[in-house]
């Protein structure tokens, strides 16, 4: 996101530095194709993604997360995080919530959800059926893969990231 | 932007570098996995 408030707002626009700065810079630099790109994160990495995805249609063919926060208005992580950031107003908020988002009709870009059931934060910050339940109801393309047994940590993105590079890569090839 | 760090990976080259950011108005640093493929056919997707 963007930070709003001090003295967040000095350095905070990790928003505007995924989506423009960093592309541009390396699309400049490096032997890369100009405009195809996809997007993956993990936890609030993974709200990012979704987040870049959601709020930028086009801009990537492709969007994945292992374990995010999927709708931080309703968790303790994103009430104090985005009060600090945004400020006390909460209707600044659900700009940066991808469950509001898809509930206020964002355009569909395919999308993955890693999740593990043993998660130690599952039930109090990441909320994924609050967003299956907008995709369902918006017939957003969603899919949630709930891994039995797997924490927050590493050791599970490790297990599934290979997965998920071969996802995207089929949706570049594709484009 | 400076490149800092190249380690050998996967085939290709994971590489490190800073930058002065104007979004975030400090200096940052961000790695690149470039694929063989980058290096032979000459251009390669993003996923960040």
């Amino acid at each position: 996101m963007n930070a709003t408030q001090l003295p967040w707002s000095q350095h905070y626009h990790m928003y505007d530095y995924v989506t423009r700065e960093l592309p541009a810079l390396v699309e400049a630099e490096l032997p890369l194709i100009p405009g195809l790109r996809s997007i993956s994160g993990h936890s609030m990495g993974g709200h990012g993604a979704l987040i870049c995805a959601l709020n930028n249609p086009g801009m990537y063919k492709s969007v994945s997360a292992f374990a995010p926060i999927c709708n931080p208005v309703a968790s303790g992580w994103g009430a104090g995080c985005f009060g600090a950031y945004l400020g006390a107003d909460r209707k600044q908020w659900s700009a940066w919530d991808s469950t509001c988002l898809v509930a206020a009709g964002a355009v569909p870009v395919p999308l993955l959800i890693d999740q593990g059931t043993a998660d130690e934060f599952l039930a109090e910050q990441l909320y994924p059926q609050n967003l299956e339940a907008a995709c369902r109801e918006q017939d957003f393309p969603f899919a949630l893969r709930m891994q039995a047994g797997y924490d927050h940590s590493y050791h599970f993105i490790a297990s599934f990231i290979g997965e998920h590079l071969a996802w995207h890569a089929q949706a570049l090839q594709a484009s | 932007m400076e490149q800092i760090e190249r380690i050998r990976e996967s085939g290709g080259n994971l590489n490190r570098y800073t930058h002065e950011s104007s979004s975030c108005n400090c200096t940052m640093t961000f790695s690149v996995y470039l694929p063989p493929i980058a290096m032979t056919w000459g251009r390669a997707p993003v996923s960040t």
